[in-house]
């Protein structure tokens, strides 16, 4: 009986798997389909024709054409490919460099107004980014860094959210640890150095791979300050697709996911501890 | 999954990524089109017409011969140069001398053949004029005969007459006191007289419907009219009948006024077209005048005399109380008429205008030697007054004039040509009992028989404008054939066919139609005519039969028997009268045929112009013996074409084609439709011929399409002697140069859409996500001129800052993404 239980369990649980999962499969199926047949499937939704969207997991006609298409015949998108991936390496860098030291001060030092200070960076954080754009887009403007990389990269980089996960991690380091290394005569660059960053790399990573994904799939932002078509991350290119080119769409959506999976894949473990040290308790 | 081979996996993707990103912007690179561009310049068009053509000769010498000769030898080849007098070629002089041979014996032929022609001819005339004669001698004969007869009848009926008297003198008849029997007989006599009126009326009418049928027959038939052989009978008769004079006596068909009333008888002729009219103005004649104005071919044979006797053609008054002959002839196409302006005739006047061909026989005055009769006569040339010799006064000839020279005026007027007038007859107040007829050509104007009832008041009949009796002017205005055949004259008409039968039968039934009425009328007369007499007679016969019974038995038989013998004198007397117009008519009908002239005759002309034509082809046979059958060159030229071979026969066609050296040779090229645009008559320009010719500012001649081929246009340049030999090709070249264009860019610029816009490609820079880059912009403009490298633009789309594309290496359309090359 405990048995028919966990089988039925675990067929609910693959049925929502694949359920989740269905989109992915959508993405990869219309690669391989021709033209004429996503016109005729996306036709009712797209396009304007009568009838119902429909979808086969198989394609009808397998064909590399849109790949191909992509690889070959889309500069285009390459540009944008590498804009992104400037875009976020840069925020990612940024972030290392202003967050962690930022987050170590608040979790480790004791100073007047930091509760404060705490708390504005948890309500900025919870601020959605249609309320910060006038005043950054003002900022940039005043700054002349609109239509540039820089009016997209800076903003991220100082990002409260990485600072509250890794403040976090910082704020979970034993106490005594670092009484022991102050013992030994370590200084405070010494004890950040040498037993923060290394017991806190689960949380930088986390909040790295968080932040990847972030900036990866960003669209306000470039929309807002970027003019410059030669500026614009891969984000943009899918919205500039159209019915007439779903194939390309498809295999464009499909190259945009690897870069996020392989980052997903190589910072798994840090990822989940990272998530779940966000949802600790102080 | 280990880190390691994570590690490898997101290497190699980002490696496979760099690698399409090289790859794809390769392959983007290798579609974009490389083009050169350039900006407008200032400059003009120049349009140069370029044409290949031909040095010919100005004027082409044709060397003919005398055809069939055998040619013997050709000295000259085609191409070849010669002078003038150097020996072309030579034909055999066997055959030569054989052919002159033929030919003169073939004129001899010709020579006797005309001789015939000439001889057949001349006998015809002779017989013509031979059967014409007699015609009228017949004719002549007749009448005399009736006339003699009639005289006769009338002198038996006055001694009747007188014996009757006599015997009732001798009887002791009281004679008729009362004078009834007087009446009675005066009635008798007037009857006798209108039934003989009649009768003849009849008979001219039945002869003229013949005549208007044979008329209109013809015309039908060969679409002439004989107008030269109508005849017109003109009978013009006094108020007083002829029969009723005292002299008595016959006087003819036509009676005029015997007791010097004053007939005045204008006859003449207008033939051809017959358009015109006798105008005459008569003033304010007197009564009791006859006008009498008959066309062409008229029997006016107006008779009357005073003193008894038929009196001969126009004869006049012997007494010389004064004749005014007026005679005039209106020839050809008849324009004109005699104009008689006779002022103010005094009364009892004749005046007669005849035209030509008229029997204007017996213009006769009266007798009387009233000092105020007067006869005037118009006679025309061509007449024939001969017809009937008088006693009294003799044959009288054309225009005879009163002898003793009283004072006859004679008016003799000719007028010829293209007629357009009419006749304009000026009567002034003529008085009643005039009667007037202005006939046109081929009238019968026959009988005018006013003051016992005929035609009372004036009478005038002009048949040229179309009151006429139909079928007697075809010339006329409103004669029967016009409207039968739609023309207004009586010459033939262009497109004549004969006619079929039917149609003639309808022609012919026709006239007859016309005249039925008028026949039926005469018919009428005479019936009546002939009752009124009969019951005169009647009546007298009762009368004296009456009376006969209160004289004595015997004296009444005698008396019967002289009143029996009167009445057969009386009906002898009008049977001899009718007899007399019978002989008349049908004899004036034998001279008429006579005078139908025979078909033309032009067979000995022909044969002269035959002769004369060999006579030419001879002498130029011989001028070729003479040349001992050589041809030479008439003129310095060259040989351009040779048609004949040795030992063949010459044709009649050119034998030898020469251009004449001497008229100068012209350059000819053919040129297009656009290019003759550019070129005109008086342009100057090169020809260069295939060697080191060259020969500049040459006007051009002319520009002309080619007749046989269209689009193509043929200049044609004088060209200098010794420059070019007469064959040579050469080149000519002319540059024509527009006005300064600030907007002229290379012919290769300009683009045409489906709709015929001519446009432009620029470059202009563009925003993309490749970042900028170049593609091509299309600006539509107008082109105001161009050649075959630039076009000239309407300035305002296109400034001379402006890049325009020239050329690309691959098709480049609006928007194009383009990389101008570098170095343009």
């Amino acid at each position: 009986m405990e048995k028919i239980l966990k089988i039925s369990v675990y067929l609910m649980l693959t049925a929502m798997a694949l359920a989740i999962c269905f989109p992915v499969l959508f993405a990869v199926s219309g690669v391989f389909m021709e033209q004429w047949e996503l016109e005729r499937y996306l036709g009712p939704v797209l396009g304007g024709a009568d009838g119902m969207a429909a979808w086969p997991l198989l394609p009808h006609a397998p064909t590399l054409a849109s790949l191909v298409e992509l690889l070959i015949d889309s500069p285009q998108f390459f540009v944008m490919f590498w804009n992104s991936m400037k875009i976020s390496l840069c925020i990612l860098i940024g972030q290392t460099a202003f967050g962690v030291p930022a987050a170590w001060g608040l979790a480790r030092f004791a100073f007047p107004g930091k509760q404060v200070i705490l708390l504005l960076y948890i309500v900025l954080m919870l601020m959605p980014f249609q309320v910060l754009m006038l005043p950054e887009y003002l900022m940039l403007d005043r700054l002349r860094l609109l239509d540039s990389h820089a009016a997209v990269i800076l903003p991220a980089v100082f990002s409260t959210f990485p600072v509250f996960i890794m403040y976090r991690f910082f704020g979970s380091i034993p106490e005594e640890i670092l009484e022991a290394a102050r013992i030994d005569g370590a200084g405070s660059l010494q004890i950040f150095f040498r037993i923060g960053i290394p017991l806190g790399a689960a949380g930088i990573v986390s909040s790295g791979i968080l932040g990847f994904l972030e900036s990866w799939n960003m669209i306000e932002q470039p929309m807002t300050f970027l003019k410059t078509k030669a500026l614009w991350p891969l984000s943009l290119f899918l919205p500039e697709i159209g019915l007439k080119e779903a194939g390309l769409g498809f295999a464009a959506a499909l190259l945009m996911l690897i870069p996020a999976l392989l980052v997903f894949l190589s910072g798994q473990e840090y990822l989940e501890q990272g998530i779940a040290a966000a949802a600790l308790k102080e | 999954m280990k880190k390691g081979r994570r590690m490898r996996i997101t290497a190699a993707f980002f490696a496979a990524m760099v690698c399409f990103t090289v790859l794809s912007r390769a392959a983007d690179q290798a579609g974009i089109a490389v083009v050169q561009t350039e900006r407008p310049q200032n400059r003009m068009i120049e349009h140069t017409v370029r044409a290949a053509g031909r040095v010919v000769q100005n004027q082409e010498l044709a060397v003919t011969t005398e055809p069939d000769q055998r040619v013997q030898a050709i000295y000259v080849n085609e191409g070849d140069r010669v002078a003038k007098g150097d020996l072309l070629f030579e034909v055999d002089m066997t055959l030569l001398q054989e052919k002159i041979l033929y030919q003169q014996q073939e004129m001899e032929k010709q020579s006797l053949q005309v001789t015939d022609a000439k001889s057949r001819k001349e006998v015809s005339a002779q017989q013509k004029a031979s059967a014409q004669a007699q015609a009228s001698e017949q004719y002549s004969l007749a009448t005399r005969q009736a006339g003699v007869q009639v005289k006769r009848a009338k002198e038996k009926l006055a001694q009747a007459k007188k014996a009757l008297k006599k015997f009732r003198k001798a009887s002791g008849t009281p004679e008729d006191s009362n004078g009834v029997e007087e009446a009675l007989s005066l009635a008798l006599q007037e009857k006798t007289d209108a039934y003989i009126a009649a009768v003849q009326e009849l008979d001219t009418l039945k002869w003229r419907i013949e005549n208007a049928v044979n008329t209109a027959l013809n015309q039908a038939r060969y679409g002439v009219s004989l107008t030269a052989n109508q005849t017109v009978f003109t009978q013009a008769a006094g108020d007083d009948e002829a029969v009723s004079d005292g002299g008595g006596g016959y006087s003819g068909t036509e009676t005029t006024a015997p007791d010097g009333t004053g007939d005045n008888v204008l006859s003449s002729d207008s033939s051809g077209a017959g358009s015109d009219m006798p105008s005459a103005d008569l003033g304010s004649p007197s009564p009791d005048m006859d006008i009498i104005l008959p066309g062409n071919e008229t029997y006016s044979d107006t008779t009357s005399d005073g003193g008894g006797g038929y009196s001969g053609a126009e004869t006049t008054a012997p007494d010389g109380t004064g004749d005014n002959m007026l005679s005039s002839d209106s020839s050809g196409a008849g324009s004109d008429m005699p104009s008689a302006d006779l002022g103010r005739t005094s009364p009892d006047m004749d005046v007669i205008l005849p035209g030509n061909e008229t029997y204007s026989d017996t213009m006769s005055g009266d007798g009387g030697g009233l000092p105020s009769d007067m006869d005037m006569i118009l006679s025309g040339d061509e007449t024939y007054p001969d017809t009937i010799p008088d006693d009294g006064g003799g044959y009288s000839g054309t225009e005879t004039t009163a002898p003793d020279g009283t004072g006859d005026n004679m008016l003799s007027s000719d007028s010829s040509g293209a007629g357009s007038d009419m006749p304009s007859v000026d009567l002034g107040s003529l008085s009643p009992d005039m009667d007037m007829i202005l006939p046109g050509s081929e009238t019968y104007s026959d009988t005018m028989s006013d003051g016992e009832g005929g035609y009372p008041g004036t009478e005038i009949t002009a048949p040229g404008s179309g009151e006429a009796y139909p079928g007697s002017s075809p010339g006329g205005a409103g004669g029967y054939y016009t409207d039968l055949y739609g023309g207004s004259s009586g010459v033939p008409s262009a497109g004549f066919t004969q006619p079929t039968e039917q149609e003639l039968e309808r022609v012919e039934q026709s006239v007859r139609n016309s005249y039925s009425q008028e026949l039926k009328k005469a018919q009428k007369k005479v019936k009546k005519a002939q009752e009124a007499q009969a019951a005169a007679e009647a009546a007298l016969m009762q009368y004296r039969q009456e009376r006969l019974k209160t004289s004595g038995s015997e004296r009444a038989a005698t008396e019967m028997q002289l009143i029996a013998n009167l009445e057969a004198a009386r009906q002898a007397y009008e049977d001899a009268a009718i007899a007399a117009n019978a002989a008349a008519v049908t004899s004036g009908r034998a001279v008429q045929i006579a005078g139908i002239p025979d078909a033309s005759d032009s067979s000995d002309r022909t044969n002269e112009i035959t002769y004369e034509q060999m006579e030419l082809s001879l002498q130029k046979l011989e001028n070729l013996r003479e040349a001992g059958g050589k041809v030479y060159a008439a003129a310095d030229g060259l040989i351009t074409k040779i048609n004949i071979m040795t030992g063949e026969k010459t044709t009649d066609t050119t034998a030898i084609l020469m251009a004449d050296l001497a008229k100068g040779c012209r350059f000819t090229a053919e040129i297009t439709k656009e290019q003759e645009q550019y070129i005109g008559a008086g342009d100057a320009v090169t020809l260069s011929g295939s060697g080191k010719e060259r020969l500049e500012e040459l006007p051009v001649e002319s520009v002309a399409e080619d007749e046989a081929q269209e689009g193509v246009y043929r200049v044609s340049v004088r060209v200098p002697d010794g420059v070019f030999e007469i064959g040579a090709s050469a080149t000519l070249d002319f540059c024509r140069k527009s006005e300064q264009y600030t907007v002229t860019v290379p012919l290769s610029a300009l683009h045409l859409d489906e709709k015929k816009q001519t446009y432009v490609l620029v470059p202009e820079v563009y925003e993309s996500i490749m970042g900028t880059g170049s593609r091509a912009r299309r600006v539509d403009v107008t082109v105001l001129e161009q050649n075959e490298s630039y076009a000239a633009l309407a300035e305002g789309v296109i400034d001379s800052r402006q890049e325009v594309i020239i050329g690309a290496d691959r098709a480049v359309d609006d928007r194009s993404r383009i990389r101008v090359a570098d170095g343009t």
